[in-house]
């Protein structure tokens, strides 16, 4: 079990490799830290820098980035209270009040070597259970695989934050963007509107790019509230005696939470740092503490945040179904390398896989070498403001959707898409099940179809197959979860 | 030009993401019913997973529209528009688009910046115009020199 770990840390470990990873954290870091800037508006906008990377250092580089912008994230909570996302919307109740309590420090620290545990703790978890749930998934056909998705986008949408609905609605709109381009079955160029550039499909920089570094510049510059950002001066950086011993459990359990959350498709680490929170303040002896700048607010949610966003590589990478928006942005990244996540690629180039789940735990390693000593560094950064940022922003990604392949269109296409999802972002739908619908699109066409032809036009092989039947199960239980509210609502009682 | 009345019933969040998705859902019915080849239960066409799709689409379109206009009852979010942000960030990337093949990177990148910083607040000019020059030149450097991505700087002038 775990030659398998050792193959990808020898890949890993090569110093051209480390470099490539060192570069993505510092840059990751570099642009999550900028407030106002999400980790994936960060990665959206990072990612088309590793095009010109051959795939192994490519992806390193992209799991560097990853880490750093979900980090960087982390410090823009603390110290600005502006959560760059919703997982660590819950790290801002008691990080902020900490930085002002002047313990931005030990905060800090602690966010990091909280996410570091977890993270370590996540990657033996992938290295445990990973090769026997691809083993698993090998036996999958066609069917399974459908119902699979079917239950990873379902879930996606209801129960990602918003309205259950529109995140279905979006869900379709995906599949539909993603099916753009040459059919492959029969050669046929669908909805393609007799542009070459769309015949290979809408690209996935186009997509990402758009709908979330487009998109959510022109949402934030329309509704900026004036931010206070913390001033003093950080003086006291490494966590004291007590607040690493307050602080050491909570991790623990975070990690426990954050393990179990990240396995399941669609809740990912928003809802299990928000999870971590709720159980630390029901175990406190003090909880009145909590909201006030208690350490252990910041431990568990960073810990399980992180600790998700490791296990969300197990379905990622094992299953090739990703659960979260960010881990969309990974498989897209690395389907445009070339390899599609799943059992198959697992099986076949485990240099490439054990490569990426290695490199992920020297990621973490790199952010707490790296970011600990430079903290002030990031803090600096928080005072630029987004009157500079932002245009800057549109400027990597004009040149990121340029550079696929040189083509303007691409870049016009991309301002289309930002304006689309600017749009719905102001109507309430969230964009992340758009983008999983477009990453999934194709393969659930091409299995739905290898599906009927396999059983001759019969449906009812997806629910007499007992693992298909299971993930159907599963599919209805989701959409019972968003239905049951709406029923008791309207039943008088 | 506040919409009144029966006007400002429509202009919510339900109704008009409702309205979008009709629209996607129906245009992707007709276009896959008119060219792409239905197929059978057995040999599924190209056109048959759109117009799924389609449909299932235009369904949650109805249905968000009819909950914008009051059914099932629920009072659905109003919405307010300001078009300027957007529109700057679209014309700075259309004027990118345009101007790279044509005059190169460095005036695409002058208009693309001055367009953009249309769409912020608090705008200087004299900042706008040295973050541009700053973030040509990191453009350049990094973009051109370090990662050589073959762009033209002026019309005819490259550097890799």
């Amino acid at each position: 079990m775990f030659e398998n770990l050792a193959l990808g840390f020898a890949v890993a470990f090569s110093l051209q490799n480390l470099a490539y990873c060192f570069a993505g954290v510092a840059m990751g870091t570099l642009i999550g830290v900028l407030p106002g800037i999400s980790p994936l508006v960060a990665i959206g906008m990072l990612f088309p820098l590793t095009f010109m990377l051959p795939p192994i250092p490519a992806l390193i580089m992209l799991a560097g980035i990853y880490y750093g912008a979900q980090y960087g994230g982390s410090t823009t909570a603390i110290l600005v209270n502006l959560p760059g996302e919703t997982a660590s919307a819950v790290t801002c109740i008691d990080g902020y009040q900490m930085a002002r309590q002047g313990r931005a420090g030990p905060a800090l620290a602690v966010a990091a070597l909280a996410s570091f545990f977890a993270g370590c703790v996540g990657t033996l978890l992938i290295a445990l259970i990973g090769p026997p749930l691809g083993e698993w998934a090998l036996k999958f056909g066609p069917w399974e695989y459908c119902a699979l998705m079917l239950m990873g986008l379902v879930a996606s949408a209801v129960l990602a934050h918003g309205d259950a609905v529109k995140g279905l609605a979006m869900v379709a709109l995906g599949l539909l963007f993603g099916i753009v381009g040459t059919d492959v079955n029969s050669g046929l160029p669908r909805y393609t509107f007799e542009l070459p550039e769309l015949v290979d499909g809408i690209g996935f920089t186009v997509i990402a790019v758009g709908l979330f570094a487009v998109a959510e510049i022109a949402s934030n510059l329309e509704s900026r509230e004036p931010r206070e950002v913390f001033t003093g001066r950080i003086e006291r950086l490494m966590p004291s005696r007590h607040d690493l011993g307050d602080s050491a459990w909570p991790t623990v359990r975070g990690t426990g939470v954050g393990a179990l959350f990240g396995v399941l498709p669609g809740t990912g680490p928003a809802l299990s740092s928000f999870a971590a929170y709720m159980l630390e303040k029901k175990l406190a002896r003090s909880p009145e503490r909590f909201g006030a700048g208690a350490i252990e607010g910041v431990a568990a949610p960073e810990a399980a945040n992180n600790a998700a966003a490791q296990t969300g590589f197990i379905p990622t990478l094992t299953l090739g179904i990703p659960g979260s928006a960010v881990m969309t942005l990974m498989v897209g990244a690395m389907m445009m390398h070339g390899l599609a996540p799943g059992p198959q690629a697992m099986a076949e180039k485990p240099e490439l896989f054990w490569g990426i789940v290695a490199s992920m735990w020297i990621g973490n390693l790199m952010l707490v070498v790296l970011n600990l000593p430079l903290i002030g560094l990031w803090v600096s950064l928080l005072k630029v403001p987004y009157r500079w940022l932002f245009p800057a922003i549109v400027m990597f990604c004009c040149i990121g959707a340029y550079s696929v392949s040189n083509n303007p269109v691409d870049v016009y296409l991309c301002a289309g898409v930002g304006a689309l999802g600017y749009v719905l972002a102001k109507l309430d739908c969230e964009p992340a099940p758009l983008l999983l619908g477009y990453v999934l699109g194709p393969l659930f066409e091409e299995h739905l179809r290898r599906a009927m032809l396999l059983a001759r036009g019969d449906p009812s092989p997806f629910f007499t197959r007992p693992i298909s039947l299971a993930f159907m199960v599963g599919t209805a239980l989701v959409l019972a979860v968003m239905v049951w509210p709406v029923l008791r609502r309207r039943s008088p009682s | 030009m506040e919409p009144t009345g029966g006007a400002q019933r429509l202009f919510n969040k339900d109704f008009l993401a409702g309205l979008i998705f009709l629209a996607f859902g129906l245009a992707a019915i007709h276009i896959a019913d008119n060219d792409y080849p239905m197929g059978t239960m057995m040999r599924m066409g190209p056109g048959n997973f759109p117009v799924m799709l389609g449909g299932i689409l235009a369904l949650f379109g109805v249905y968000l529209a009819g909950r914008g206009l009051g059914w099932p009852a629920k009072s659905p979010a109003p919405v307010t528009w300001n078009p300027r942000p957007v529109g700057c960030i679209v014309a700075s990337m259309l004027a990118f688009g345009f101007l790279v093949p044509r005059l190169g990177l460095v005036p695409a990148l002058a208009a693309m910046f001055f367009l953009a910083a249309l769409g912020g607040r608090g705008l200087r000019w004299r900042e706008v115009l040295v973050l541009t020059v700053l973030m040509t030149a990191f453009a350049v450097g990094v973009f051109v020199y370090l990662l050589k991505l073959p762009f033209q700087l002026f019309p005819g002038v490259y550097l890799v």
